[in-house]
């Protein structure tokens, strides 16, 4: 089975092995392999015209991404912490999103940037935060955050397809772990903008993306031993969001708890919250909707204090257990 | 808003036609309950309380006791809020003029009750249990009050499962009960009278619920009127929170489409809470009974009395539509039914 950093390396390799335009481009990523070792090989596979080390300046080789991305070529490009994403903000936010739709659809940006994010690593503040939310109150940009190895894989290939700046966000914890199905040869797409149930059950609705989709699913398998089963869905990018299968879902179990590692104040799950609340399924609501979120603080560096700020399996067990149980 | 009923002389056995009045339980002016006894008939067979069908106000009496009455004419008015659920013991009128069926159609959405407005004070707020939306939902489908409820979730909420296994509230377990009954009496006389049933499959056609209802009740009294009936009311089985509701759609392929749609829609809408217009309550010549939202079929309509044919629609796993047809043979034949199913079958 391969790992989450695999199955992202075999979608790289078969994009630029399918479209001479598709380079990779970032700090490290070339002689050392990428910071987590994601593009090992890679260079050695395909020169230094398409695995290029940058200098380190996230405004430079983000700047450069778009301008390539603006005369026909699809950069992917790595940014080593997602966290470095702020110095490229201006690129991502102002220019990436916007050009589209400045010049009247002109023009495409067809490029992707990959990031690692979360945290878990004891690699304090600076390196270990949940970013995706900087990135989905940006409209023209599309969000990827995939949660197991098969699922990176035809969703970066759908990625490094789209027309627009897609930020595909893998969480490092992530990257040596297989998932929980092997990853499929050949080059299926898994398409953007469509969630994913990930297990069936009739108690209980959580939605959640990146590493809290395992976490959610021990707890399922927790709660199952006991008599409760949990329908688990993973939305698979956050923007767009599909509330399709929510809906149905929540329809069906009348119970709601949404899980983000990232702080709790702002994040998808808040979408997903206001939706449901507002949907013609609020009627089916058997208990309060309830959120598991990381603390609104910096990620500590004690490990102790990293590990509580950020949900943890018992914290999400807790959760589901008391609107399970208190709200029949 | 509140509606005028008027109790008649019922129809209490297959050769009954007079019944005599002994005596009234009430007097004018009188509040009554649901199931108290407003008088008492004797007829050639038995003698009978007849008892209130709802909550309400003895507003007039009309005959005097010791009266030789044919059954269907009045005997008391009353006045009632909710409306009340019959159909016909009596022989359906021979002639009805035209304006009088215009009349009676327009008349319907006036006739329509609505729940009083209720002013929202800081104290009423109050009073309206938490509970969770789901448990609301619930126990408006059920007939539950949720006041009667005891609360088990935090902060005195109540949950999903305090309304399962709540009971219904008295007051509308009588009405569904009562309606059981009323029902089943009706069934009950037409049990004897020779028929037979027939089905067919067509495919379904498209578009909302009421869309379909409306074409429905077109294409069949379209179908009945192909064959010599002049005067059709069809009855549309409608579930509500009291049990089954028939209200009667009096020629309805006279009407055009979209009023029709809109006809159907409130009235369906307003069945389901209890309430069928006065203009609708009799008067039917045919039932409908349509199972297609349950994805199930059922071969063997039944006939209520006084009709002469009973059409139920349902569906199969498949998406294909089955019409099972039920007919009175001492009104129409083998062949007239195969006929009449055709046509229909055909028209949709």
């Amino acid at each position: 089975m391969l790992t989450m950093a695999e199955a992202v390396r075999e979608a790289m390799t078969i994009a630029m092995e399918e479209r001479p335009e598709v380079f990779l481009m970032g700090e490290d990523v070339g002689v050392y392999g990428g910071a987590f070792g994601v593009s090992a090989g890679m260079y050695e596979k395909f020169g230094a015209d398409r695995v290029i080390d940058t200098p380190i300046s996230e405004l430079g080789y983000i700047g450069a991404a778009v301008g390539a991305a603006l005369s026909g070529m699809r950069p992917i490009a790595e940014i080593q912490f997602s966290d470095f994403s702020a110095q490229a903000m201006d690129q991502i936010a102002n220019q990436a999103a916007k050009i589209h739709f400045m010049l009247g659809g002109a023009l495409h940006v067809p490029m992707v940037i990959r990031a690692p994010q979360g945290s878990g690593t004891g690699a304090a503040a600076q390196h270990s935060q949940i970013v995706e939310n900087w990135f989905t109150n940006v409209p023209g940009l599309k969000v990827v955050v995939p949660s197991n190895p098969a699922d990176a894989k035809g969703l970066l290939l759908s990625a490094i397809d789209d027309p627009n700046p897609v930020v595909f966000l893998e969480h490092k914890l992530l990257y040596k772990t297989p998932g929980w199905e092997p990853v499929p040869e050949g080059n299926a797409r898994i398409p953007l903008g469509v969630s994913r149930v990930v297990r069936t059950g009739k108690d209980l609705t959580i939605v959640a993306t990146g590493i809290m989709v395992k976490k959610s699913l021990e707890v399922a398998d927790k709660l199952s031993a006991e008599g409760i089963e949990v329908t688990v869905i993973d939305p698979r990018t956050i923007s767009p969001l599909d509330m399709s299968t929510t809906f149905e879902s929540v329809d069906l179990t009348g119970r709601l708890l949404v899980v983000q590692e990232g702080p709790s104040h702002g994040g998808f799950i808040n979408e997903v919250i206001a939706q449901v609340a507002g949907s013609h399924v609020f009627g089916s609501l058997k208990a309060p909707i309830k959120k598991v979120a990381g603390l609104n603080i910096p990620i500590p560096y004690a490990p102790q204090l990293e590990k509580a700020a950020v949900p943890q399996v018992e914290d999400i067990y807790a959760a589901a257990n008391e609107i399970v149980k208190t709200w029949r | 808003m509140s509606f005028k009923h008027t109790v008649v002389m019922p129809k209490m056995s297959m050769t009954m036609e007079t019944g005599e009045l002994i005596g009234f339980h009430v007097s004018e002016g009188q509040e009554v309950k649901a199931g108290d006894v407003l008088f008492e008939v004797m007829t050639d067979k038995i003698d009978m309380e007849v008892e209130a069908p709802a909550d309400g106000k003895i507003e007039k009496l009309l005959a005097a006791p010791g009266a030789v009455l044919e059954i269907g004419k009045p005997v008391l008015i009353m006045e009632t809020q909710t409306q009340v659920l019959s159909f016909d013991f009596d022989e359906p009128a021979t002639e009805v003029s035209e304006a009088t069926i215009n009349a009676s159609v327009a008349e319907v959405p006036q006739q329509v009750v609505t729940p009083e407005p209720v002013a929202v004070t800081p104290a009423n707020i109050n009073k309206s249990p938490k509970s969770v939306p789901a448990a609301r939902n619930l126990a408006a489908d059920k007939g539950i009050n949720l006041q009667t409820i005891n609360p088990t979730g935090p902060s005195n909420t109540i949950t999903y499962e305090d309304v399962l296994n709540a009971n219904v509230d008295p007051a509308i377990a009588k009405r569904q009960q009562a309606n059981k009954e009323l029902i089943a009496k009706g069934i009950a006389a037409t049990l004897n009278i020779p028929q037979t049933s027939f089905t067919r499959s067509i495919n379904k056609l498209a578009g909302s619920h009421a869309e379909w209802h409306a074409q429905l009740l077109a294409k069949w009294a379209k179908t009945l009127r192909s064959f010599g009936q002049t005067e059709i009311g069809i009855a549309l089985i409608i579930e509500s929170k009291y049990g089954s509701a028939l209200p009667v759609f009096k020629n309805p392929d006279q009407l055009d489409l979209a009023s029709l749609i809109q006809l159907v829609e409130i009235t369906t809408e307003q069945a389901k809470i209890g309430k069928v217009p006065l203009a609708m309550l009799n008067g039917a010549t045919s039932t409908i009974f349509d199972l297609t939202s349950y994805s199930m079929t059922s071969t063997k309509p039944v006939l209520f009395p006084n009709q002469t044919t009973g059409l139920t629609v349902g569906i199969d796993s498949n998406g294909v539509l089955s019409l099972s047809l039920t007919i009175d043979l001492r009104a129409l034949d083998f062949y007239d039914g195969a006929i009449l199913l055709d046509r229909l079958a055909g028209a949709i």
